[in-house]
């Protein structure tokens, strides 16, 4: 019984240590639109950015698809050229792929985070300034 | 008027229900889980009723419906957000509750009741408390409602437009399904748990009725798990122009985790029965069912997802912390007091026979569930220690689950006869060679006409040999056995595993896409057939406005769409057309629409028809057991 006990508790250690190993080397890591500004980035180097979709700051142009993302602090203007996720909207936390340029982001790569609230665009159930730091 | 019957009805229900938790006459308890059901259909159809009705002073109709939304997704809104979706819970709780009274109720005491009244207290309690679907609007927002009450008689506000339900929720009727499927799922894993820690807080007899119970009222949860997940998967494949149908997504994870516990359950409990080993196991699996249902709507319903730091603003997530705590506290303390009676539990003695195979399935379904649970807690601990965000990438989760699934895919295999004594291997082979064979030959087979990989070959055999095995068995042997229900439910379900892996192999391993630019009229070639493009034409429904493109090829004509939402700013959904066969879908998206420029994802993805034809087989699985009526 105790013998069993020390085996089971052994086997889980394991696992959660191979786990936590394997999980982080196959972490995304991004950065958010704040620390751009104390990142030195040489030009197109690919960086990955995350941030909140501001609202009412999405446009096509030119098949391009524009939009500015911010932590609450600084915002940074987004030009994707990729597939956009379905998931996608205003106010919702995107990870993105690619180069940033004088102050301009150009992605073609996102990531989203699947929230499963269903309101509508201009729902209120999260506040972008009130979490970040 | 629907605002103050719904908080005053729901009050009613709570002080029902802290009634039927003190009652000390048993003569009492079904009148009152009686009243409480009907109570909650009641209240169930009160808030359909407002949003058909449009009454936006309710401050949920205001922010989730609107006067355009087409009627199967006004029905639908009622569970599109937290605190409706509460009161759907609350329903299916109390509808559990009743048929928990009726088949499974523990004759010698009362406490099962208790304990699943105590469950009830606590959901109900989030919307009598907290925040409640009936909450009337008290502020107005530019669109919907920005501030309510849930104290009754108030002076309300009324909005003259409601926002609507999420673009998501309006694309397809699936996505109207597949939630409850899923609150049904989570739910009833409430059963199992009461029956477990009920029977033993009171066990007289010393026997195995607990696990019995147990294992009989899970295997309801398990079916709708599994129909659920299943919905969601075909929903963000069909619908959704995303040409993926599982991506690991952390609200993805957490119905799976329960899912995998239960699986695990199902079959350990059967050893239990037959073998009386693994008492404490059990009990723990039980256990962790339920958490993980708990778990998994924190995790969704919380906002930890968004970032650690926006838990702060929800209450649910603290609410349903505190919950977990209380019912873990109390799953431990009955845990202890039967220290003895666990202690009992006999030892595996045939490592290779069927009590072996059992521990095997165990160990590797319990370390898929862990895997996946780290997966899902991992960024969130991470953020936590070092404030930086993190996601935990795809190849996570190939590297770690692909392999244990596997594993599980080959145990299967053996599952069609298993004896309690060891396996004989060369025996196994010897009555088996001519399927092996053919399983070898369809096999190599395929190889020539795929892009193999060793992942594909192992993968492959194992699945041909495992449907081989399980329909040559019915075949021979299925109207033989008449009594045992519960086995052709398991072989059934493996054949339908095997399918699916299968597919998912044919999936992963062989699709391609590319994106396609061109204008109205053109035609382009892809895997060996020729597509033409059309012009696109527009509809407006009340709710949205559609862009369809037709597509066709030398067969059909199929169309791809955007899908644009009135009420609304954000993106258009896209929704795909797929051109399907048997062994491989064209899938074709349309990216963006420039007058009459056209940019298309075009997909050829394999065994996506194998997959689901497998989730279909594994679904029916109940059939068996309707026969001996063992519910």
């Amino acid at each position: 019984m105790k013998k069993n006990f020390i085996i089971v508790l052994l086997g889980i250690g394991l696992i959660i240590y191979a786990s936590t190993i394997i999980a982080s080397r196959n972490t995304i890591y991004y950065y958010t639109t704040s620390e751009t500004e104390n990142i030195e980035i040489t030009t197109n180097e690919r960086i990955k950015l995350g941030g909140f979709v501001v609202e009412d700051s999405v446009s096509q142009e030119d098949g391009f698809t524009v939009f500015t993302i911010t932590d609450g602090n600084k915002d940074i203007e987004i030009v994707f050229d990729g597939f956009i996720p379905e998931l996608f909207q205003e106010n919702m936390g995107v990870i993105l792929d690619g180069v940033l340029d004088s102050d301009i982001f150009f992605a073609d790569d996102m990531l989203v985070k699947h929230d499963n609230e269903y309101v509508s665009s201009d729902g209120e159930t999260y506040d972008v300034k009130s979490y970040s730091k | 008027m629907i605002y103050n019957t719904g908080i005053i009805f729901s009050w009613i229900s709570f002080s029902l229900l802290i009634f039927l938790f003190f009652n000390k006459k048993n003569l009492y308890t079904e009148i009152l889980v009686r009243v409480n059901l009907f109570i909650q259909v009641f209240l169930f159809c009160l808030l359909e009723v407002g949003l058909f009705l449009n009454d936006f002073s309710l401050s949920y109709v205001a922010n989730y419906s609107a006067e355009s939304t087409p009627p199967l997704y006004k029905f639908a809104s009622l569970w599109g957000s937290l605190d409706g979706s509460i009161l759907l819970w609350n329903l299916c709780l109390s509808l559990f509750m009743y048929f928990y009274l009726k088949l499974y109720k523990d004759p010698s005491s009362n406490i099962d009741i208790k304990i699943f009244t105590l469950i009830m207290i606590f959901f109900v309690g989030y919307t009598v408390f907290s925040s409640s679907p009936f909450a009337g609007c008290i502020e107005l927002a530019t669109i919907g409602c920005s501030a309510s009450t849930i104290l009754p008689f108030a002076e309300l506000v009324t909005s003259n437009i409601g926002r609507g339900p999420n673009p998501l929720l309006q694309n397809h009727p699936l996505m109207a399904i597949h939630p409850p499927m899923l609150y049904i799922g989570y739910v009833g894993m409430t059963m199992p748990f009461v029956a477990a820690t009920s029977r033993l807080y009171s066990r007289k007899d010393k026997s195995n009725s607990w696990i019995e119970v147990a294992e009989k009222t899970t295997y309801i949860p398990w079916l709708f798990l599994t129909i659920g997940i299943t919905l969601g998967a075909a929903w963000s494949y069909e619908v959704l122009g995303w040409g993926g149908y599982w991506a690991w997504d952390p609200v993805e994870n957490v119905s799976f985790i329960p899912w995998l516990l239960a699986t695990a359950f199902l079959h350990s409990a059967k050893i239990q029965k037959t073998q009386n080993t693994l008492l404490n196991w059990n009990y723990i699996l039980v256990g962790l069912m339920f958490l993980s249902t708990l778990f998994g709507t924190f995790i969704t319903r919380s906002g930890v997802l968004i970032s650690v730091h926006a838990f702060s603003n929800g209450n649910i997530g603290t609410y349903l912390l505190f919950g977990m705590l209380i019912f873990g506290l109390i799953f431990i303390a009955i845990g202890s007091k039967n220290i003895e009676y666990f202690s009992k539990s006999k030892k595996i003695d045939n490592w290779f026979g069927k009590s072996g195979f059992f521990v095997f399935n165990n160990i590797f379904l319990f370390s898929s569930a862990l895997v996946i649970f780290i997966g899902t807690i991992f960024p969130l601990i991470y953020e936590t220690l070092y404030s930086r965000q993190i996601t935990v990438g795809r190849a996570y989760y190939d590297i770690l689950v692909g392999p244990l699934l596997l594993i599980l895919l080959g145990l299967m295999i053996f599952s069609v006869k298993l004896s309690i004594r060891n396996l004989n291997i060369q025996k196994w082979f010897n009555e088996n060679v001519i399927l092996i064979n053919i399983a070898l030959i369809v096999t190599i087979f395929t190889l020539f006409l795929l892009n193999n990989s060793y992942i594909l070959i192992i993968t492959a055999s194992f699945s041909f040999l495992l449907i081989f095995t399980t329909v040559s068995n019915f075949y021979k042997s299925f109207r033989l056995t008449k009594g045992s229900s519960s086995y052709w439910t398991g072989q059934i379900a493996h054949l339908g595993i095997g399918i699916f892996a299968l597919g998912i192999i044919l999936n992963v391993s062989q699709s391609f896409s590319t994106e396609i630019e061109l204008n109205s009229f053109q035609e382009f070639n892809f895997n060996n057939d020729t597509y033409f493009v059309y012009n696109t034409i527009e509809e407006s429904l009340p709710e949205k406005n559609v862009l369809k493109l037709p597509i066709s090829n030398s067969n059909q004509t199929k169309y791809t769409s955007l899908n644009i939402f009135k009420n609304s700013s954000q993106q258009a959904i896209s929704s795909p057309a797929v051109f399907r066969s048997i062994i491989n879908d064209i899938y074709i998206t349309v990216k963006f629409i420039n007058e009459d420029s056209y940019k298309l994802i075009v997909r050829n993805n394999y065994g996506v028809l194998i997959m689901w034809i497998g989730l279909l087989i594994t679904s029916l699985s109940f059939f068996p057991r309707l026969r001996k009526n063992e519910v």
